[in-house]
């Protein structure tokens, strides 16, 4: 097949002058781009050598404080062991028990005249059990009305927003106890007051576990009986406390 | 004018391949390296702050060593590293005797269960003495209060079954444990 170009020669020059151009003017943008890249790739390089330098330098900055704070190694061990010692001794203390307290608020609990305890078995389970001898039935009685209203007196401050639901919720106290001990007959009478007491209640349970009666004294007229008696009883974590 | 032709093809072709190839290394290469390094720089920097931070603490205790070797010293005697077992019988002995109380039995042993890893090691002790009940209950304060922790678990008083037996002696028993702290921890 034979192809014939029918452009004259001066149009044809100008088609490849035209070609021409645009060659050059593609090269230089591409030519630029590849420059533009490269200038660009450079200053990125250079940015990362420099970020590693600057983390050289701050490793050797941490090395430096290491090494001063290696010098006070006495000074880090004895509050360390002091720390550790801290810790534990605060565990333990959160649990300790005063049973010193514990048997002096029991003494004063107890009635006193005509009654003697025999045993007196308490642990940290909150239980306690008692043995003992009372000289009369009504002796007896009252100690046990005495240890259900066993308890130490807090002073509270009533605040605008507190209730009777408030109060009892966080100081474990029954809303009637409440009223009893401050003598009042119902909320509003409570509330009134400015300062309340709250009755810390040493015992939750008081049973009378065994009861019998004993002959003292036999005689044709007067039959004196004593009591003996045992209790068991659920204290307060408040007493060891 | 087909040989000009193809010199411009293979330079394009160049140069789209060196296009491509620092493209590439710049974004998947360079560029993540960068950022990686300045992560690095901010925990060096907040490393180097920190220990900066524990060096004027440590010199702030250092001004305090005194105090810290007596406070030391106090949490020792409350917890010790070891059983101290000889002090123990003192402590209880020499309170006994200033009390003027008669120690009936003291019994002193670690128990079975606890193990080489417990980080607080108790030592048991049993103990029985007598006396009057206020005395007792000075004994019993004075134990709580000494400085080697001493938690008592349960305590019993006995005395005499007759009511008007005001003057014979109670019988304080109890159950208690002592503890320490073993070397390891120092």
């Amino acid at each position: 097949m034979i192809h014939i170009n029918l452009l004259p020669g001066a149009a044809k020059r100008k088609i490849r002058q035209e070609l021409i151009k645009l060659l050059s003017a593609a090269f230089t943008i591409f030519g630029f781009t590849v420059a533009g890249l490269a200038v660009i790739i450079s200053l990125v390089y250079s940015q990362k050598l420099s970020t590693a330098s600057q983390i050289r330098k701050l490793d050797e900055q941490i090395a430096g404080e290491e090494g001063k704070i290696a010098a006070y190694q006495e000074v880090i061990n004895e509050t360390s062991l002091l720390r550790d010692k801290l810790v534990v001794i605060n565990d333990i203390l959160s649990k300790y028990n005063h049973w010193a307290n514990f048997l002096s608020m029991l003494a004063e609990a107890t009635p006193a005249e005509g009654i003697k305890f025999i045993t007196i078995s308490a642990s940290d389970t909150l239980t306690m059990n008692i043995s003992g001898i009372a000289d009369s039935a009504e002796k007896l009685a009252a100690l046990l009305q005495s240890f259900e209203l066993a308890h130490r007196e807090v002073l509270y401050e009533i605040q605008p927003q507190d209730t009777v639901a408030k109060i009892t919720k966080l100081n474990t106290v029954t809303a009637d106890q409440l009223y009893y001990f401050n003598n009042v007959a119902n909320e509003k009478d409570l509330l009134a007051l400015r300062t309340i007491i709250i009755p810390k209640i040493y015992f939750d349970a008081v049973d009378l576990t065994s009861v019998n009666l004993e002959n003292d004294a036999v005689s044709d007229k007067e039959v004196e009986k004593n009591v003996i008696f045992s209790l068991s009883i659920a204290f307060r974590e408040d007493m060891l406390r | 004018m087909k040989i000009k032709g193809g010199k411009i093809t293979i330079i394009m072709i160049l140069f789209l391949c060196a296009l491509i190839g620092l493209g590439y290394y710049l974004n998947i290469i360079l560029i993540p390296e960068l950022k990686n390094n300045q992560l690095r720089i901010e925990e060096k920097k907040t490393m180097l702050a920190a220990k900066q931070q524990e060096l004027r603490e440590v010199q702030e205790l250092n001004t305090r060593f005194d105090e810290i070797k007596t406070e030391v010293d106090i949490a020792l005697a409350a917890l010790p590293s070891e059983e101290q077992i000889t002090d123990i019988l003192y402590q209880f002995s020499s309170i006994a005797d200033e009390l003027g109380l008669n120690t009936n039995n003291l019994s002193i042993n670690e128990p079975a269960s606890s193990s080489p890893k417990d980080k607080i090691k108790q030592v048991g002790i049993t103990l029985s003495i007598n006396g009057e009940y206020a005395d007792l209950i000075t004994y019993l304060s004075a134990i709580e209060k000494s400085l080697r922790l001493i938690n008592i678990a349960n305590v019993s008083v006995s005395g005499s079954s007759s009511l008007d037996d005001t003057d014979s002696l109670l019988t304080l028993s109890f159950q208690a444990s002592a503890y320490y702290t073993p070397t390891s921890n120092k």
